[in-house]
């Protein structure tokens, strides 16, 4: 066994400085993680008890790798909203784009190619999203014990761009610093530090649907 | 191992060859039980695994309470539930598992019937004196043919003492954290009858685990227990029982609140308040030397407040008032029939009424049952015992429940049993009448089954109060109870007068657990849920238990469960590769295998325990040192998968260790000891777990009963 590994090591290696010169090298596509993307976060406290934000979605162009205005929201300079654990897609109900998106079940490295059989979806608000609502549904967990959210592993949102350019992310943390406060850190903390996304993503320029 | 198992042999050999010179004693095994048939049989003759725990075991132990006790058991995993309420500050009290099965499915009784008053699920074993208890039996697996509602995993009786001669004892007991335990027992003894009276009151200066946090981490109580009961047989053939049975408990709470946003506190002050009462009564007749016919009535009532305010202004903060009420009539007849028949009919009534302020109005339900038992022996050495139930009502479904149980008697020293069964468990208050807007998070609804149909919502949607209606929706119907189907297969080995050894493997196949699920999506997007019967899930294992005399002053008791859990959905989506975990490193998913997936939470996969006993008959001495064990359990998801895989997930196995020495001069007797010996603690995972407690106590008996032997 580990001979027939040195073997096609040593073949591929001739194989590869074979070919060095003759075809460009494909272009390697590396993941980007954003850190503390704040989601709507919680500016008070109404008289009902009820924690409340401004409202606004947080709108990422996945290309550009950054934050796009709250008045650009009808353009297709961005792809993904966050506002709270509802993540929008810029297509249907959400956006003017012609985006959209669908959660993958499986590991985020494991995931080079797009499965000819996935199923895009848009959103249509309030009756579905392209990423599910709910606990269990989409990419988080709520426990109603700890009142913690955990982002669910091996949960990858594989998005077709506004511009039709794909790009996979995995959402990793929703709590500031990416580490979700502890089961015994008091209601305040565990409010005042979520809604703050931490997500790696691979995009994928030449419109392809390989990563 | 192997050779621990090897020297243990030899030991039982060597044993064995002593024991026949010795006479034989009248032992554990030849005990009289109920609960197993409701009925009165023998220990070893029970069909369904049965244990007991006597008023020897519970004096040795040091035990207060009825938790004290139990925690010592195989099998019985004591769980506190130390979550706090909606107010904080509150104690749901500490339950017991057994089988894995967790507390809302056993059922606790006293003199044959049930304890009411579940919080958050659970019947606080605390609550319970066992200063005056005869002996406790429990019995393992689904009994709902014979009890009903809550039987699912198992039933454990506490049965309390008889008058059996004029007694007057008293005893006071101090130990760590100021807990302070007082007890009288006084018992009149006529030929005809008998009055026995028991009173208790502990209290407690609570404890702090976390300094750095306000409040303590058990808020200081107070309690009291009072039980009268008459024994009278007016005739040979016949026998009346009144009892009553008071119970109260104070607790004082103080805590602080953080305002939400802000770093302003707030303390908090208040007290929780339970009263408890119950009424016994049953009259029982023998006609014709065959028919033994049992008129019984019961009637309890629990209450519970919580009271909090705001320690600067006074102000109200927060109050819960909980009351529930029980009383049932029951009649049962034991016929025999031919020699080798033993047949019980019976039946009843239950009427049941709730006023709480966490449910609007007052909340009613009758439920009318009957039960009929056949006890077979076809031969010296079979025991075939077959029952049925039905319990009807208008809450939920009604339901029937089997059992059917064989034991097979090998030889004097060798008996094999097996069991089927099934239990319920009766929907819960919530789960059929919670109707609960959560202004705090999110703006979200909860319905318990009964309040909320599809009309109701198809209005509410017309009203613009819910904006979607999902297809989850239109399946609203009429709670199921939870079921459980137990399987039971055991044996019992009395190598000798010295040794007896049991084993039990156990398998109980849950199904129509009731969870919350999404049925509708109010205006502003927050879920509307309901409950539903969903969940299924398993419990498997074996339990070893074994009693070893090693000489006159020495004997060694132990034991071990194995136990398996799991979710058979969850099961499901890891055979189908759907559930995930993450490296906490380098935060990669990787596929979660089965064997890391811990099954259930808060169960340890093994448990063993050993406890040794000393006896010195010339000089009155006793002690008792016991090791208790359980390995690691499941607490928290902490990898967002929602199940217990990642090795954070888990709390830390532990040891305690508890010691006793018992002194009996004349009428006095002293004990002194520890709980948890080797002052484990484990803030996050145990709250309820102290540390070292020590402890002396006094006891005298006004009443000389030696001098009369």
């Amino acid at each position: 066994m580990k001979k027939a590994i040195v073997a096609i090591l040593v073949v591929s290696v001739a194989v590869m400085s074979c070919t060095k010169n003759k075809i460009p090298q494909p272009i390697v596509l590396e993941a980007k993680t954003v850190n503390d993307l704040p989601a709507d976060t919680i500016i008070g406290i109404s008289a009902m008890g009820q924690p409340y934000g401004t409202g606004k979605y947080t709108l990422y162009s996945l290309e550009n790798n950054s934050i796009v205005a709250n008045s650009d929201s009808a353009t297709t300079k961005w792809d993904i909203g966050f506002r709270g654990t509802t993540i929008i897609i810029n297509s249907g109900t959400s956006g003017q784009g012609a985006a959209s998106a669908f959660v993958y079940v499986g590991s985020f490295s494991s995931l080079n190619q797009v499965p000819v059989d996935s199923v895009f979806k848009i959103d249509n608000s309030p009756m579905s999203y392209a990423i599910t609502l709910g606990s269990g549904k989409g990419w988080y967990n709520y426990d109603g014990v700890t009142k913690l959210i955990s982002a669910i592993p091996g949960r990858v949102l594989v998005v077709r761009t506004a511009t039709g350019k794909y790009a996979k992310v995995e959402i990793l943390n929703y709590y500031k610093g990416g580490v979700t406060p502890d089961v015994t850190a008091s209601d305040m903390d565990k409010l005042i530090k979520q809604r703050f996304y931490t997500f790696r993503y691979i995009y994928q320029p030449d419109g392809s649907k390989g990563f | 191992m192997i050779r621990i198992i090897g020297s243990l042999f030899f030991f039982s050999i060597y044993f064995n060859g002593i024991a026949q010179q010795d006479t034989l004693q009248p032992t554990v095994l030849d005990e009289v039980i109920l609960t197993a048939s409701r009925t009165e049989r023998k220990l070893s003759n029970c069909a369904v695994p049965t244990y007991l725990i006597t008023q020897k075991n519970i004096a040795q132990s040091g035990a207060l309470r009825l938790n004290d006790i139990l925690s010592e058991q195989t099998g019985l995993n004591i769980s506190s539930h130390l979550t706090t309420t909606s107010a904080g500050g509150g104690v749901f009290g500490i339950g017991v598992q057994l089988q894995g099965l967790s507390p809302d499915y056993i059922l606790i009784l006293i003199d044959g019937e049930p304890v009411i008053g579940r919080q958050g699920g659970v019947i606080d074993l605390s609550r319970i004196a066992v200063n005056n208890i005869k002996k406790i039996e429990i019995v393992k697996g689904p009994s709902s043919s014979l009890y009903g509602s809550e039987a699912l995993g198992g039933v454990i009786n506490i049965i309390t003492e008889n008058a059996q001669e004029n007694k007057l004892d008293a005893s006071f007991r101090y130990g760590k954290f100021s807990s302070a335990d007082a007890h009288l027992n006084a018992a009149i003894k006529k030929q005809k009858w008998g009055l026995q009276l028991a009173g208790n009151r502990n209290s407690s200066d609570g404890f702090d685990l976390e300094k750095n946090k306000p409040g303590k981490s058990v808020d200081p109580f107070e309690s009291h227990t009072a039980q009268l009961k008459l024994n009278v047989s007016p005739a040979r053939k016949s026998k009346i029982i009144l009892s009553v049975r008071f119970y109260n408990e104070r607790q004082d709470n103080y805590f602080q609140t953080q305002e939400l946003l802000t770093n302003s506190t707030t303390s908090i002050v208040g007290n929780g308040n339970v009263n408890d009462i119950n009424l016994n009564a049953s009259l029982s007749h023998q006609f014709l030397n065959k028919v033994n016919s049992t008129l019984r009535y019961y009637c309890s009532r629990y209450e519970y407040e919580q009271i909090l305010s705001k320690e600067s202004t006074n102000a109200n903060y927060y109050y819960d008032y909980f009351q529930q009420n029980y009383s049932k009539l029951e009649n049962q007849n034991d016929l025999k029939i031919f020699t080798n028949n033993l047949l019980s009919i019976g039946g009843g009534f239950i009427d049941e009424k709730l006023n709480t302020t966490r449910y609007a109005g007052e909340r009613k339900n009758k439920i009318v049952y009957f039960f009929l038992q056949d006890e077979w022996v076809p031969n010296k050495k079979l025991t075939i015992i077959s029952g049925l139930r039905f319990d009807g009502n208008k809450m939920y479904q009604s339901k029937w429940s089997s059992k059917i149980a064989v034991q097979y008697r090998l030889s004097n020293k060798f008996r094999l049993n097996a069991s089927f069964g099934e239990g319920f468990k009766a929907p819960d208050y919530r789960q059929l009448f919670l109707n609960f807007l959560n202004t705090a998070a999110g703006g979200y609804v909860v319905y318990g089954a009964n309040e909320i149909n599809i009309a109701e919502l198809n209005l509410q949607k017309q009203q613009g109060i819910i904006s979607e209606i999902l297809p989850r929706a239109f399946q609203l119907s009429l709670l199921k109870p939870e079921v459980s189907t137990g399987l039971n297969l055991g044996g019992l080995i009395e190598a000798n007068s010295k040794l007896s050894f049991n084993f039990n493997f156990f398998r109980n196949d849950i199904e129509n657990l009731i969870q919350v699920e999404t049925i509708a999506f109010r205006s502003n997007a927050a879920p509307v849920y309901s409950y539903f019967n969903v969940k299924k899930a398993y419990t498997e294992g074996v339990e070893l238990n074994g009693t070893l005399q090693l000489n006159n002053q020495f004997q060694v008791v132990g034991g071990y469960q194995f136990l398996r859990t799991a979710d058979k959905a969850t099961l499901k989506q890891i055979k189908e590769g759907f559930i995930f975990t993450r490296d906490i490193l380098s935060n990669e998913s990787f596929q979660v295998r089965r064997k890391d997936y811990a099954g259930l939470p808060n169960r340890s996969a093994h448990a063993w325990n050993v406890k040794l006993f000393y006896h010195n008959k010339q000089r009155d001495l006793d002690a008792a040192i016991r090791i208790l064990y359980q390995s690691r359990w499941g607490t928290f998801d902490k990898d967002g998968n929602g199940i217990i895989n990642r090795a954070d997930e888990y709390a830390k196995g532990f040891a305690l260790v508890n010691f006793t020495v018992t002194k009996t001069a004349n009428q006095f007797r002293f004990q002194t000891g520890a709980n948890n010996l080797l002052n484990y603690k484990d803030e996050k995972n145990l709250p309820g777990q102290p540390g070292i407690q020590p402890y002396i106590s006094i006891s005298y008996s006004f009443i000389n009963t030696k001098n009369k032997e």
